[in-house]
């Protein structure tokens, strides 16, 4: 019948802390110690390299063979029917003839990293990144495939990355949220907030997701223009006392005295989000870096430099839109009909806030602590989606590239590499359970043990599966 | 072993330090050491292949394994494996914590006792499988045990577990309190200050009872515990997925849980329906509504119409998982889904068991095609209204029909690119060129109407000069034209306009008409011509017919001109005789010194026999001078017989027409047969024709769409269901007939089905399994889940989990004989809250105690009644309630208070507006997996899909901003300030109003005092937003 809320509860008490902290505690940590496997409140489990996350996720499906995953024999195969792969199983059923890299593949960096004239900016961080080029993935349909990368399940209802970190390691700093979304300015990914959802995770672990370019950051952040600032710093503090008075009534009750402790911390994130979302500070240099002022890349670029001002402010997970929702015209990179036309689009949009993002958190110190990750749902097929002469490729969840950047990881290294043609992994295969093991591993986090009950199964970002890809860490 | 000693003397400390937590100190080993076993080693030391050798399944491993030695704990292995020493971290459990030092302490004090097993024990076992017991009602206990009353059995049962720890129940709860407590309970709330004042002073002994039936009898009821219920369901209202489509016929499965509540349908045959209500006789409407709840899930749309086979059955068995696991754990309170890759890790369900169970419900999808969409059902007078209603769909859907079939060939017609090139051209439409007989008449007497109206590629209109007196005469390509003649000859003479010629000389014409006789042919007879009216034959293009055979019943066409230069018309016969009532398309062409006639057969398009064909000794028509066209459709102006005709179209062209144009002409539409007027005005008549029609159509089908539809999905034929190795849907192996649980022992898990059992079969037997009161689960779950909603916490506190992962009845015979009672009640829910709410323990008070809080602090003893945050919503209800804002309107489809828009995903954008659609109970917000209310949501108002037995109650900065800042809160606070100035005009008097409105009870002096110094300095607004803010307001005592 011991509770663990009990033994924290009488470790405070006995520790002859005030009410004040009491509240605290139980408001950042509710809903962890509340489960019924506490597992979470351990963590870390070990010390860990990083202490908050990146994600880049770029929705639609990118094509391997013409960013990271350099393939000459498809320029020798260009145009041949694929053969000796057995059953083509593809999405739309009508696989077209072999099609080699619409980009010239260069060696970058030191380390000689392949990649493509797509990303002439990312090239110039080639030695910081570190690529997983032997991904698969359950699913060849958009969003299972976008759920498992965001929730690790391809069905509705399970928790997201940020989710399981909100809830695993909470914020350092209460007056942010501790998962912050930042959508594509050009839209919502397809399936909007199921994307970011806290599935069966208690509702504050949610992902917050930011409107970019309004003033309103965030839901509810504003006090409405009805309201004089005179009449709402009378009521705040009218409230304040009742709820004060009560607290102190019930005082069996922490709830009450947490929410004394929350109206606080509201008011004062009215104030930090603003100032977190305001430029105003950050160099012309800075801003330019980012492509700031490009009239196409702009504003897609505050999202990254956003990234760089939260994860500053103690922001434990942000993850930032490079694609909208699917669809014409195309906002994501699913390039059914030209891989050329797409891919150059969407990657003008990736490319030079995302390597300025990775330069200021080198240059800051924070990529010595902060994780950047890259992914996207799958990639795209190494032939044409139809036959004839087509320009497009089909989903792919066969083998795909990921990349990371940041602490705890051997810098310009590969891991894993897809067959001759980039049709599935040659070797060591990594699912999408292993990619999320790593991650959390990278953070002190052990997968297996940051669980939540919830009906009958201690659910696991990593479901039963997952091993972490240990020749990627340094 | 010296580092067990030592941990052993530590635990000693910290057993003394903490209390034994448990009154009996003797070790039992069902109830003390088999759920440790259980829940922490059996994952991996099981029979079948168990890790390390050492199975825990029975005791046999322990003691030949030299991991026990009875008696000797300090010497026995398990320990040591179980401990860490020097600060390590044990060896076992390899995952998840190590073992508490009470875990330890119990198999300790269990090894020094012997480690007895008992021979019967096989792990894993499971509580909640074991048949209802018949508890027997503890004696009456405590102080007021002599004084009868006040002590229900559930206060016996309750009281008697208190009394092991030494604690005393709460006393009861204020009156106050107890209307605010209950009102929320059964209805989601406030009292009015009325409701409160009448409770208060009613001093009957049966007020209280009183108050629960009131409540239990409104349909307010229904919504409150409905929404319980739709959480467990994950109820929602559109796909999820990438599209997220809204469903708009999800409501009536809402309305569906809300009406069986509201009817106390007993419970049994509510899960009955919402497993195979559509199967189930007599089937009703409400019973197929039932069924969404099996398809309710997430509609992974494009997965399952993927030209990829793999994704198909994928997206497909995992519907079927989600399908599984809703059924699972709402009625059994089982994780059913664990097993569809293996058997159970903790619980008693083999593998084959889930595909049994997936075997019942593999016949119902969520569609067959792309699209989620609702079907109709009906109760057998819907059937039939339904019947007459589509049959009135077909009789309007043809007439439509005929109506557009008219008006596509008049458009046509108009439009076709032929006859447009037409040099001139006339519409009889049928009917409008007709000739009959009136025999009566002495000599007979010819009628003749020739209704037209023309286009003429030749010059302007002009005046239509009159042929004889009997014409009526216009002015434009329009008219009628009556010829009346006594005994002879009849014709028509539409005049050429302007008075010119209507036939260039030309090198190349064309003629054509439609037309049918339908009396005798006679002779020789003229059928139509262009030519002067004064000798027809002089100057002439046109067809004339001559009867052939002795019953003048056939003829032959003849298409005649007359050449330049000519005196005398020359012609050519066609070379099939023409038959009577019979449309014919007589074409006619001059072209190179050629005549050529074809007859064709407009039913068909298709040419009669073979084109004649005749050479001329000239080039071009004579063509001279006016000519009008001739319409001779009352052949036989000779004596005899006087036959009828009637002529639908006619054109002429200035060029030759190929044998294609021939074809194509025959080709443009059948010939109507009646007056007609022209082709605008009849397009006009048609076009209102069709309006009408269509309004028609949409009333009937406006009435088909009123008649009850739900999302229910479709039922197939099942296909076999084979066991995936490891969940691999490459990898199938054995097939498995459908059929219940076996753990569950006290009734045949075969249900009598095979492999290819009826589909409606499989889940009317399934239903039925699930039902039996000899299942230990059904009951027992239904029963722990209505005490959470009425307590916070159930007597089990996993309510949807009655696994070995679950928790463990706080109070088993107290939940086993509400189970029994229950299902003697009839499966009542009503009785159910009854018996609870006038319980003492349900009654008591909030108050907490000190000795009891460091006792249970979680109150899972039920020593004080716990006090609960409201939730979404209530919370939201309430303040409409308070503020008087709350539209009661009940049922129907879901408020939207968001827009849409469609970019391949559905996208939802709150809109903010205080009009009463607005403003119904939240129940009936359309629930929306991306479309959802921040400030609800931050309130813990589940994601829809997710299933929720037990909603959460917690307090963030995100909440605190929401309840501050949401427009709605600041709406209602307005609202109410309204309603007290208009309640009342002094200050004082408001506040004590709002304060009794918001937190059921009058301010205190200071409160009162503190309130008007607010309300000088800023408004009774920010007065009353402070009091939907105040943890009073946002919480239930």
């Amino acid at each position: 019948m011991t509770h663990p809320l009990l033994t924290r509860r009488r470790f405070l008490d006995d520790a002859g802390l005030g009410l004040g902290s009491i509240a605290l505690t139980w408001l950042m940590a509710q809903d962890r110690l509340l489960a019924e496997d506490k597992q979470a409140a351990d963590i870390p489990h070990f010390p860990p390299k990083v202490k908050r996350v990146i994600h880049v996720f770029s929705p639609g499906g990118v094509s391997q063979v013409d960013t990271f995953d350099y393939k000459p024999e498809l320029e020798r195969l260009d145009g041949m029917p694929i053969s000796g792969k057995g059953e083509i199983d593809t999405f739309f059923g009508k696989p077209g003839n072999l099609k080699k890299s619409v980009f010239k593949f260069a060696q970058h960096g030191q380390s000689g990293q392949w990649i493509s004239d797509l990303f002439p900016h990312l090239a110039t961080c080639a030695d910081d990144m570190t690529f997983i080029k032997s991904m698969v993935t359950k699913s060849s349909s958009h969003q299972p495939a976008g759920f498992q990368m965001n929730t690790g399940f391809t069905m509705n209802g399970f928790p997201s990355l940020g989710a399981w970190l909100s809830y695993g390691l909470g914020t350092s700093n209460e007056e942010l949220p501790a998962f912050v979304v930042l959508p594509d300015p050009r839209g919502l990914p397809n399936g909007g907030s199921n994307n970011w959802s806290q599935g069966f995770l208690p509702a504050q672990h949610q992902g917050v997701a930011f409107q970019t370019g309004k003033a309103d950051a965030i839901a509810h952040l504003e006090t409405p223009q009805s309201v004089t600032a005179a009449h709402r710093r009378k009521g705040l503090n009218a409230l304040l006392n009742m709820n004060r008075r009560f607290a102190e009534t019930h005082q069996e009750d922490d709830s009450l005295q947490a929410r004394v402790r929350a109206y606080e911390l509201a008011a004062r994130m009215q104030v930090s989000i603003p100032e977190a979302v305001n430029f105003r500070d950050e160099t012309a240099e800075t801003q330019n870096a980012y492509g700031l002022n490009h009239p196409t890349i702009g504003p897609s670029a505050r999202n990254y430099l956003l990234a760089r001002r939260l994860v500053e402010r103690g922001v434990r997970f942000v993850q930032i839109y490079n694609g909208g929702a699917l669809g014409s015209p195309r906002i994501s990179w699913d390039a059914h009909e030209d891989v050329r036309i797409n891919h150059t689009d969407q990657g003008l949009l990736l490319d030079q806030p995302c390597a300025a993002l990775l330069k200021d958190l080198k240059q800051r110190g924070l990529l010595q602590d902060t994780l950047v990750i890259w992914s996207t749902e799958f990639g795209r097929t190494p032939f044409t989606e139809v036959k004839g002469a087509a320009l497009g490729r089909d989903h792919h969840p066969h083998v795909f590239t990921v990349w990371m950047a940041g602490a705890g990881l051997k810098p310009g290294f590969v891991y894993g590499q897809s067959d001759e043609l980039g049709y599935k992994p040659a070797e060591h295969p990594v699912t999408v359970y292993d990619f999320h093991a790593t991650v959390l591993h990278l953070l002190g986090i052990d997968h297996e043990r940051l669980t939540y009950y919830h009906n009958g199964i201690a659910r696991r970002l990593t479901d039963v599966h997952g091993h972490v890809v240990q020749d990627v860490l340094a | 072993m010296s580092s067990i000693r030592n941990y052993l003397i530590g635990l000693l400390l910290w057993l003394a330090v903490a209390g034994p937590s448990r009154a009996e100190n003797e070790v039992d080993f069902g109830r003390d050491v088999a759920p440790i076993f259980e829940k922490r080693c059996l994952l991996c030391h099981r029979s079948g292949d168990p890790a390390g050798e050492l199975s825990l399944s029975t005791g046999d491993d322990l003691t030949e394994l030299g991991y026990i030695e009875p008696g000797k704990p300090e010497s026995s292995h398990l320990l040591k494996v179980l401990i860490g020493s020097n600060g390590k971290r044990p060896l076992m459990p390899k995952t998840g914590d190590p073992l508490s030092p009470a875990q330890i302490d119990v198999l300790t004090r269990w090894i020094k006792s012997g480690a007895k097993w008992p021979a019967e024990a096989k792990l894993p076992r499971l509580w909640s499988l074991a048949s209802l017991s018949q508890p027997v009602i503890p004696e009456m206990v405590g102080a007021d045990a002599g004084q009868g009353g006040g002590q229900s059995p559930i206060d016996r049962f309750v009281r008697r577990r208190l009394m092991t720890e030494g604690l005393e129940p709460a006393p009861q709860a204020a009156r106050a309190e107890l209307v605010r407590r209950l009102k929320f309970d059964l209805l989601g709330l406030p009292p009015t200050p009325d409701e409160i004042d009448a409770f208060v002073t009613d001093s009957r002994a049966d007020a209280f009872s009183r108050l629960v039936e009131r409540y239990l009898a409104s349909p307010q009821y229904g919504e409150r515990w409905g929404r319980h219920w739709l959480d467990v369901v994950r109820f929602g209202e559109s796909d999820g997925f990438e599209d997220d489509d809204p469903r708009n016929q999800a409501w009536p499965y809402r309305d569906y849980v809300i009406r069986s509540l509201n009817a106390d349908k007993p419970y049994d045959q509510f899960v009955r329906e919402q497993v195979a209500g559509d199967v189930l006789e007599p089937v009703t409407t409400d019973g197929t509504i039932a069924t969404t709840m099996l398809v309710n899930g997430p509609f992974d749309r494009s997965a399952a119409v993927s030209a990829s086979k793999v994704e198909r059955l994928r997206s497909r068995e995992e519907n079927l998982e989600e399908m599984l696991t809703t059924v699972g754990q709402t009625f059994l309170g089982l994780t059913v889904n664990c097993a569809r890759c293996h058997d159970h890790k903790f619980d008693p369900i083999p593998q084959t068991d889930y595909y049994r169970m997936k075997a019942v419900f593999e016949g119902v999808l969520q569609s067959l095609s792309s699209r989620f969409e609702p079907s109709l059902v009906l109760s057998p007078a819907d059937v039939a209204e339904h019947a007459r209603l589509q049959a009135e769909t077909i009789r309007l859907a043809d007439k439509l029909g005929h109506f557009k079939t008219d008006q596509a060939a008049i458009e046509d017609d108009l439009n076709s690119p032929l006859l447009d090139r037409a040099a001139a051209l006339w519409h009889f439409n049928g009917g409008g060129a007709t000739s009959q007989t009136e025999p009566d008449r002495k000599g007979a007497r010819n009628l003749l109407e020739a209704k037209w109206s023309g286009r003429f590629g030749m010059p302007a209109r002009s005046r239509i000069a009159a042929a004889n007196s009997d014409q009526r005469v216009f002015d434009t390509g329009e008219g009628t034209i009556t010829n009346n003649v006594e005994g002879g000859a009849g014709y028509a003479i539409i005049p050429s306009l302007d008075n010119s010629s209507l036939l260039q000389r030309g090198e190349a014409l064309s003629i054509f008409t439609r037309v049918r006789f339908t009396g005798k042919f006679n002779g020789t007879d003229d059928v139509l011509r262009i030519g002067d009216v004064g000798d027809r034959h002089k100057d002439t293009l046109g067809f004339e017919m001559v009867a052939t055979g002795e019953n003048q019943q056939q003829a032959v066409a003849r298409f005649v001109v007359t050449g330049k230069g000519q005196t005398a018309e020359i012609g050519v016969s066609s070379t099939t005789p023409l038959s009577l009532d019979k449309w014919y398309d007589l074409v006619g062409v001059f072209a190179d010194s050629r005549l050529t006639l074809w007859v064709s057969d407009p039913n068909t398009g298709k040419v009669i026999g073979v084109p004649a064909s005749k050479e001329v000794p000239f080039k071009s028509l004579e063509a001279e001078g006016k000519q009008n066209l001739l319409v001779f459709v009352a052949p036989g102006f000779q004596n005899g017989p006087q036959p009828g005709a009637q002529m639908d179209i006619a054109a002429v062209w200035q060029s030759s027409l190929s044998p294609e144009d021939v074809t194509s002409l025959s080709a443009q539409r059948e010939p109507d047969t009646k007056q007609k007027a022209s082709p605008e005005l009849r397009l006009a008549e048609l076009a209102t024709r069709i309006a009408e029609t269509n309004k028609q159509i949409a009333a009937v089908k406006l009435q088909i769409e009123q008649l009850p539809r739900a999302l229910i999905g479709v039922r197939q034929k099942p296909g076999p269901t084979v066991v995936f190795e490891r969940g691999d849907i490459r990898s199938p192996g054995a097939a498995v007939s459908p059929g219940g649980l076996s753990a569950i022992h006290q009734q045949p898990a075969e249900l009598g089905l095979t492999e290819t059992s009826d589909e409606a079969d499989r889940r009317r037997k399934f239903a039925a399994w699930v039902t039996d009161p000899r299942n230990p689960l059904t009951a027992r779950v239904i029963v722990n889940r209505v005490w959470q909603w009425h307590f916070g916490v159930g007597i089990v506190d996993t309510s949807s989990d009655f696994g070995v992962n679950g928790g463990r009845p706080s109070h088993p015979e107290l939940l086993d004989w509400l189970a029994t009672q229950f299902i003697e009640d009839g499966w009542s829910l009503k009785q159910l809250h009854r018996r609870i709410l006038l319980s003492a323990t349900w009654q008591q008070s909030s108050l907490s105690n000190g000795k009891a809080a460091k006792i249970d602090i979680d109150n899972r003893l039920l020593w004080r009644f716990a006090p609960k945050r409201l939730d979404a919503e209530s919370t939201r209800d309430a303040m409409l309630f308070v503020s008087g804002e709350l539209n009661p309107q009940i049922g129907g489809p879901s408020y939207q208070p968001f827009t849409m828009t469609k970019f391949n995903t559905t996208f939802y954008h709150p809109i903010e507006s205080g009009e009463p659609q607005y403003n119904r109970r939240t129940i009936y917000r359309m629930s929306i997996n991306t479309g959802r209310d921040p400030l609800l949501d931050a309130l813990d108002c589940p994601a829809p899909s997710v299933l929720t037995p037990v909603r959460r109650q917690t307090v963030t900065p995100l909440q605190a901003l929401s309840l501050m800042n949401d427009t709605f809160v600041l709406r209602q606070a307005k609202k109410l300030a309204e309603r007290v100035a208009a309640e009342a005009s002094k200050p004082e008097q408001q506040i004590v109003l709002a304060w009794q409105r918001a937190l059921g009870r009058a301010p205190t002096p200071e409160e009162a005092a503190g309130a008007v110094e607010m309300i000088q300095d800023s408004n009774f607004e920010t007065l009353c937003w402070v009091l939907f803010n105040s943890s009073e307001f946002l919480q239930v005592r």
